[in-house]
C-alpha cells in the first residue's frame, strides 16, 4: 500500500504528457502479461487436446499419434494375437483404412499397433525368416525423416504358481484335476516377460532366471536385421543369398523425400534366424563348409565386415562358448578348429534358445528424425 | 530492467514467495511441452512368434559320451578268450576257446523328434557280420548294488555274462550333447562304471545286398546300373569289390519323454569266424560309418 500512495503522491505532480507516457507503458506491459497468459493457455490447450484425443498409458509414458505421421501395416491376419495380448495389452488392431485401394491398418486410438502378416509360419526355428510389414502415413506434405528402432523380446510359457510356490493344476468344470496323454496333471500355464527380475512373481530360482535371461540373450544374438532383400532365386547356385544391408546396430533411418499426406510409405525391414554358423560369416565357401545359402553375398564386404565387427561385440550372445572364442578367432573362420568351435557355440545357443524361450516378439519403434 | 528489480526487491516475502512458484511454473509449462512432443513423436508396432522346439539328433559314444569315445579297437581274428591272468581259457575238451566277436555301444538322442532312420555303411574287406542290438543301460550288477538303489538301475536277475557290456565313463568325455536327462544324469567330474544289457535285435535291411553282409560283386552293381554304386562311382566298373560300401538302414522310433527328448543305447556286434561270415580274407581295414536322420 505504501508504494501505491507513494506513485499516487508523485503522479499528481507529473505534467500531461508525462502521464501519458506511463499509460503507454503499462499497456505495453500489460500487453506483454496477456501474450504470456495466452502463450501458456495455447500450449496447455495443445496438451488439452492431445490427451483428450489420443493419449493413453500411464504417467509420463504419454504416447500421442496426432503428430507427423501414422504407422501402419496391412495382412490379413496377426500372429499369435492372444499371447500378444497377454504379453502387453496396450498393443492394438489399430483402425482399418483404405489408401490407394489397399487396406491398411494404422496407429489410430491405439499408440501401440500389432503388425500384420499374410504368409508365412508363426512357429519358427533356426533357418526361419520373414518381413516386417511396416508402413509410415505422413501428415503434412514435404520431406519425412523417421528412426527405427528394432528390439527382441522374449517369453517363456511357466507352471502358475500360488503365493506359496506351489504349482497351481488345471481343473474342469467339476473341479476334477484335467490330465495329459501320460495321466499326470496339467498345471496352469503363464506367459512371463524373461528379464532379469523374473524371479520375484514367478518363483524362480537365480540359477533358473539365469538359463531364461541368457537363452533370451542369445535370441537377441542370433535374429539378424536387414534393409535389403537378396537373390535366392538365381539360376547359379552357388550366387543365392539371403539379404543386404545388415542393420547390425538395430536401428537405421529412412529418409522420405516429398512424401505426400495420407500416402502409405513402406519401411523395409527384414529378418532372419541363421540357421548354422556357416552362412553367417565366411569369407567364401571355398572349404565347402558352408550348408545352405549365406545370408551376406560373399562380394558385399562392406555388410560382411559390419556382421564381422557385429559377432566381435556381441559374443556372449551369439556363442555359449563365448569365453574360448577371441577376435583372432573371429578372424579366420574358415579354419578348421576356429569353424567347429564358433559352430559348436552357435547351434548349442540355438539349443538353449528352443528349449528355454516360447515366444518373442519383434517389437519396432518409430520416431521421426532429423 | 532496474526498476524490475527494485520492485522485486520491495515485494513482501509472501509476494516474493508467490512471485517464484509463478515463475518456476512457467518455465516447467514451457519445458514440459517439448518433452510430450518427444514422446508423442514415438510408435511402436510389434509381432509375436513362437519358437519351436528345437530337433536334434546326437550320435554319441556310450552314455552319450563324445564319439571319439566309440572306439573300435583293434579286432584280432586269431585270439581266444583269456581268463583274468592273461593266459587264455579251455573248454572241457581241453581246446582254446576262439574269440568270434566284439561289441560296441553308442547312443542315439536327441529331442522333438519321433521317428529316426539308423544307418550303417561298411566296407566288406573281412567280411565281418554286422549286427545292431538295443541296449539298456544300468548302473549296478546284480548284487553290486548298495541297499535302496532303484531297482531300475540294477542288471536284471539271470542276466548272462555274455550279454552284459561294462563301460567305463570317462568325465572329460561330455562335450558335444547338450542335453540333460534327469534320470539318467552325466558325472563330469568322476568315472562311473555303466552296464548296456543287450536286447532285441534291430531288424534293418541293407539297401544295396539283399543277402546281407555278403561280398558286393562290384561288376554286378555297375552292371546292374545301382543307384547307390552309380552315386559313388558313375560308370567306373574298376572298383575293388570289398571297398564297395554296403549300406543298411533301420527305421526306430524315438518315444521322447514329456520333455520331449529320447536317449536310446544300441550295440554294434561285430562276429567273425562263424557261419555267418562267408569267408575269412584276413584284409587289414574295414570303415564303419554310423548316421541318424529324423524322419518325423
Amino acid at each position: 500500500m505504501k508504494n501505491r500512495l507513494n506513485r499516487k503522491n508523485a503522479s499528481s505532480a507529473l505534467t500531461r504528457d508525462e502521464l501519458k507516457k506511463i499509460r503507454k507503458k503499462s499497456l505495453i506491459k500489460l500487453a506483454a502479461i496477456g501474450v504470456f497468459v495466452a502463450a501458456i493457455l495455447v500450449f496447455r490447450s495443445t496438451a488439452w487436446f492431445t490427451s483428450n484425443k489420443d493419449v493413453s498409458g500411464d504417467g509420463m509414458q504419454m504416447t500421442a499419434s496426432d503428430t507427423l505421421f501414422e504407422i501402419a501395416t496391412k495382412g490379413e491376419n496377426v500372429r499369435n494375437s492372444e499371447i500378444i495380448s497377454q504379453a502387453d495389452s496396450e498393443y492394438g488392431s489399430g483402425s482399418r483404412t483404405e489408401i490407394d485401394s489397399t487396406t491398411y491398418y494404422k496407429t489410430g486410438s491405439t499408440e501401440k499397433l500389432l503388425l500384420r502378416f499374410d504368409t508365412g509360419d508363426s512357429e519358427i526355428g533356426p533357418g526361419d525368416s520373414g518381413e516386417v510389414s511396416l508402413y509410415v502415413i505422413p501428415k503434412q506434405d514435404g520431406d519425412l525423416n523417421v528412426r527405427i528402432t528394432l528390439d527382441i523380446v522374449a517369453y517363456t510359457m511357466l507352471d502358475k504358481k500360488d503365493s506359496n510356490g506351489n504349482i497351481i493344476y488345471q481343473k474342469d468344470e467339476n473341479g476334477s484335476p484335467v490330465l495329459d496323454e501320460s495321466g499326470n496333471s496339467k498345471p496352469e500355464q503363464v506367459l512371463a516377460k524373461i528379464t532379469n527380475d523374473m524371479a520375484d512373481d514367478n518363483y524362480l530360482t537365480p540359477s533358473e532366471v539365469a538359463e531364461y535371461t541368457a537363452a533370451a540373450d542369445y535370441l537377441k544374438g542370433h535374429i539378424m536385421f536387414f534393409g535389403d532383400e537378396g537373390d535366392t532365386a538365381n539360376s547359379d547356385e552357388n550366387e543365392r543369398y539371403y539379404y543386404k544391408t545388415p542393420y547390425t546396430a538395430r536401428e537405421f533411418t529412412e529418409k522420405f523425400v516429398n512424401a505426400e499426406t495420407g500416402k502409405a510409405y513402406r519401411i523395409p525391414v527384414y529378418w532372419m534366424w541363421p540357421n548354422t554358423f556357416g552362412q553367417i560369416a565366411l569369407p567364401d565357401n571355398s572349404t565347402g563348409q558352408r550348408s545352405g545359402y549365406p545370408i551376406l553375398k560373399d562380394t558385399d564386404t562392406e555388410s560382411k565386415t559390419l556382421v564381422a565387427d557385429y559377432l566381435k561385440a556381441n559374443k556372449s550372445s551369439v556363442f555359449t562358448n563365448y569365453t574360448e572364442i577371441t577376435d583372432t578367432i573371429l578372424t579366420a573362420p574358415d579354419e578348421s578348429t576356429n569353424f567347429k568351435l564358433l559352430s559348436d557355440g552357435y547351434n548349442r545357443a540355438d539349443f538353449i534358445i528352443g528349449t528355454s524361450v516360447s515366444y518373442f516378439m519383434i517389437e519396432v519403434s518409430v520416431e521421426a528424425a532429423e | 530492467m532496474k526498476d524490475a528489480i527494485n520492485k522485486i526487491k520491495m515485494l513482501s516475502v509472501h509476494k516474493k514467495v508467490q512471485l517464484l512458484t509463478a515463475a518456476i511454473l512457467t518455465i516447467s509449462v514451457f519445458t514440459a511441452i517439448p518433452v510430450y512432443a518427444w514422446f508423442s513423436n514415438q510408435h511402436k508396432a510389434a509381432e509375436m512368434y513362437k519358437v519351436a522346439y528345437p530337433n536334434s539328433l546326437y550320435i554319441n559314444a556310450a552314455h552319450r559320451e563324445d564319439r571319439m569315445y566309440f572306439g573300435l579297437d583293434a579286432v584280432d581274428v586269431n585270439d581266444y578268450v583269456r581268463g583274468e591272468d592273461g593266459i587264455p581259457v579251455k573248454d572241457t575238451n581241453g581246446n582254446m576257446i576262439p574269440i568270434t566277436e566284439k561289441k560296441y555301444v553308442f547312443t542315439v538322442s536327441g529331442s522333438n523328434a519321433d521317428k529316426f532312420i539308423l544307418q550303417v555303411a561298411h566296407t566288406n574287406n573281412n567280411l565281418f557280420n554286422y549286427k545292431i542290438y538295443e541296449a539298456k543301460q544300468y548302473d549296478y550288477l546284480e548284487g553290486e548294488a548298495p541297499e535302496g538303489a532303484d531297482s531300475d538301475k540294477i542288471v536284471p536277475a539271470g542276466t548272462s555274462d555274455v550279454n552284459v557290456i561294462e563301460y567305463k565313463t570317462n568325465p572329460g568325455g561330455y562335450t558335444e550333447n547338450p542335453l540333460v536327462f534327469a534320470s539318467d544324469p552325466v558325472n563330469k567330474t568322476s568315472e562311473e562304471t555303466k552296464y548296456y544289457v543287450i536286447g532285441n535285435m534291430i531288424n534293418g535291411k541293407y539297401l544295396n545286398n539283399e543277402n546281407n553282409n555278403k561280398q558286393i560283386g562290384a561288376d554286378n552293381l555297375a552292371a546292374n546300373n545301382d543307384k547307390y554304386y552309380t552315386e559313388n562311382y558313375g560308370e567306373n566298373t574298376n572298383t575293388e569289390a570289398h571297398a564297395v560300401p554296403s549300406y543298411w538302414q533301420a527305421e526306430l522310433s524315438a518315444n521322447p519323454d514329456a520333455n520331449k527328448q529320447f536317449c536310446k543305447y544300441f550295440v554294434l556286434r561285430v562276429t567273425w569266424n562263424t557261419t555267418e561270415q562267408d569267408a575269412n580274407k584276413k584284409k587289414e581295414t574295414d570303415m564303419i560309418y554310423f548316421s541318424v536322420l529324423r524322419t518325423q
